[in-house]
């Protein structure tokens, strides 16, 4: 039993055999290819159809009412293989007077189409008929004509070199196509596409396939389809990581263009809040560019899993080989453009950040930078100051991952200039008391306090316990003595941290700020005698935990 | 060389010509005239034909019109034009001599370095 369907050849109407008619349209198809040099190709093509029309119409005068592939077979042994027909002309004009350099010519010709006719015989596909991934080792081993158990040992072998092998193998059946039609299965096996050959290529397409397969070719395959399965999850896992990926940046892209890039708003994919301000606004380009092969770096992969994913279920064609070249080439190219620009981009964003740090007379790193934002500090100092002044570590609370600042300056004594200051706006009438944790050599540091206004001013000398010591140490030595204060496991902490020295960390205080009047004051700690009143010159200085609070009875 | 090669050549070589002689007298469809042509044993493959044709067509040596057939499609009916039966009557004159001599070669028998006729006596 056999499907049936009914054409139209020359506006007349046959019912034929489903592989008949495939047969048949292999059979023109071919006629078209190997005439299609010829002139009036599609005309000589037509009178065939009509004389094929006809003869079916004969054998439908014999009573046979639906047409067969033996009955197609027969027809295309009657009208003669393609080659037979295009053979015609060729030798026609070989007939004709020629001089020695045409003939020569002519020769050349004829040994050029020689090769290419050994070479153009056999074909590299992809052979769908016997796969395990996606049939390129049995393609190979149809093409070399060995067997394809061998191919398959060696690209496994050839995995474990690094994955030479599967990278190799991903190329592979990327860049090679499928042989689809029984025409491309017959140039795979290097047999020449005959009527004949194409029949049987036809008719041995419908019928299933049952490799021989012997014990250990068995498990062979399964140990391959397993190693396939994991990399298959590997490559899906891939895939939705990069779909999100490209969501992810393409999203971050609008916003970042759709806010302006002054914002105020400093969220993390504002152009301002990535501090790529000034490279948007002096190198545009540039910015544009990486975004654009950023996205075409993502966007290419994405594309072909879509599209991978669509051909499988037959909703479209597969990519042409060609395409495939295409798209691989232009990745390659976003590719490199993304990582030259992207390094371009990063040497601009590094450069403008130092400027704009420099202009506010202060150097720092990133971690710096954050630290100090979120202290709401701002710095001031001069050239003579340790461009590294944010630490961590060594610290009386003995956590060792906790910041503070900390001071070197080398330049002479009146240029010892540095500045940690916090601005506290709108403060109520009150007393107040400010505070910080402090050590610093004999040069001395100051904590200020002063009022916008200048309603007030005070000062207060950190003591200069050098390097040992200090009160905070001490405190927490009598604390552990005692040992039930609620404080006692800080403070163990804390001297266990300092190692018995204590570091030179002292509290300082005051807290005689009286406010009679809203006001905004101005508070921290300097080596400015424009603000300490008290000729300061530390070398060097330690300083955290600046507070203010209010000491008397708010609700007075 | 083999010889249903050298004779597949001749015939090939041949049939143009005896196309253009099948269609001198009255116009005819492929069809008749692979008929023809399979008779005389001139044709193997009927796809031959119509390259042959078509290129006849296009050298101005033949013209078709298409006639309605009682059974089956529309065919195209092939006759000489003009300039074709010019053509055929350069090719009879090629042909004439060019049996003639092949006349003359099979009775003459390679002497000395001359030809010289041989009278047979059947």
């Amino acid at each position: 039993m056999k499907k049936n369907i009914t054409i139209n050849l020359c506006g007349r109407l046959f019912q034929i055999d489903e592989d008949a008619y495939e047969m048949l349209q292999q059979y023109i198809e071919s006629l078209r290819r190997l005439s299609g040099r010829q002139e009036g190709c599609d005309e000589i093509v037509d009178d065939i159809e009509a004389r094929i029309a006809e003869l079916f119409d004969e054998l439908k005068g014999n009573g046979i009412e639906a047409i067969t592939i033996d009955h197609v077979k027969n027809i295309i042994t009657r009208i003669g293989k393609p080659e037979q027909m295009a053979g015609d002309s060729e030798e026609k004009e070989k007939g004709t007077e020629r001089d020695w350099s045409e003939a020569a010519r002519s020769a050349a010709e004829d040994i050029f189409n020689n090769v290419r006719a050994r070479t153009a015989g056999k074909r590299l596909y992809r052979n769908p008929n016997d796969k395990m991934v996606a049939g390129v080792m049995s393609g190979l081993a149809a093409y070399t004509n060995t067997d394809v158990t061998w191919w398959r040992l060696g690209i496994v072998l050839l995995t474990l070199c690094y994955g030479t092998g599967l990278i190799a193998y991903i190329i592979l059946a990327i860049v090679l196509p499928q042989a689809n039609s029984p025409q491309e299965q017959l140039q795979m096996q290097g047999k020449i596409v005959t009527p004949q050959n194409l029949a049987d290529a036809v008719v041995d397409d419908q019928q299933p396939r049952y490799p021989q397969r012997s014990g250990l070719r068995e498990i062979f395959s399964v140990f391959l389809k397993i190693i396939i399965g994991f990399f298959v999850v590997i490559a899906v896992f891939v895939g939705a990581v990069l779909g999100i990926a490209f969501l992810g940046v393409l999203l971050t892209m609008i916003f970042a263009l759709l806010m302006p890039a002054s914002t105020t708003l400093s969220l993390p994919f504002t152009l301002g809040g990535m501090g790529l301000t000034e490279v948007w606004v002096f190198h545009p380009y540039i910015l544009i560019g990486f975004a654009v092969s950023l996205l075409a770096v993502l966007f290419i992969p994405v594309y072909a899993i879509i599209h991978l994913v669509l051909s499988l279920t037959k909703k479209i064609k597969p990519m042409s080989v060609v395409q495939r070249i295409v798209w691989i080439v232009l990745w390659m190219i976003a590719l490199f453009l993304a990582i030259a620009l992207g390094s371009t981009v990063g040497t601009y964003h590094d450069s403008y950040n130092y400027e704009r740090m420099a202009e506010s007379r202060g150097w720092m790193t990133d971690v710096a930078r954050e630290y100090l934002k979120e202290l709401n500090l701002t710095i001031d100092k001069r050239a003579h100051c340790n461009s590294y002044f944010v630490k961590n570590g060594q610290y009386f609370t003995g956590d060792s991952t906790v910041s503070y600042i900390d001071v070197n300056m080398w330049g002479p004594e009146e240029e010892r200039y540095f500045q940690a200051s916090r601005v506290e706006e709108y403060v109520n009438p009150g007393t107040y008391r400010i505070s910080c944790n402090a050590r610093a050599d004999g040069g001395g540091v100051c904590l200020f306090a002063t009022a916008f206004g200048g309603s007030y001013k005070v000062t207060y000398m950190v003591p200069a316990s050098g390097n040992e010591g200090g009160n905070i140490w001490e405190e927490a030595a009598d604390m552990v003595k005692s040992d039930s204060l609620p404080l006692a496991e800080r403070a163990r902490k804390i001297r266990d941290a300092n190692n018995g020295k204590g570091f030179g960390w002292n509290h300082v205080e005051f807290d005689t700020i009286e406010i009679n009047a809203p006001t905004t004051i101005l508070y921290g700690i300097s080596t400015d005698p424009g603000f300490t009143d008290v000729p300061c010159h530390a070398q060097w200085f330690s300083a955290a935990d600046f507070k203010l609070e209010r000491v008397d009875d708010s609700s007075n | 060389m083999n010889i249903e090669n050298a004779k597949s050549q001749m015939r090939k070589g041949m049939l143009e010509y005896c196309v253009l002689l099948l269609l001198k007298h009255h116009p005819s469809y492929a069809s008749d005239i692979i008929q023809q042509l399979k008779d005389a044993e001139l044709l193997v493959v009927e796809g031959t034909l119509y390259p042959l044709l078509t290129r006849l067509k296009n050298d101005g040596l033949l013209v078709y019109q298409w006639q309605e057939s009682t059974q089956g499609p529309p065919r195209k009916y092939y006759a000489l034009s003009n300039e074709g039966e010019s053509f055929l009557d350069g090719l009879n004159g090629a042909w004439t001599e060019l049996s003639n001599t092949v006349n003359y070669l099979k009775d003459i028998k390679r002497m000395g370095g001359e030809f010289e006729r041989i009278e047979y006596n059947h």
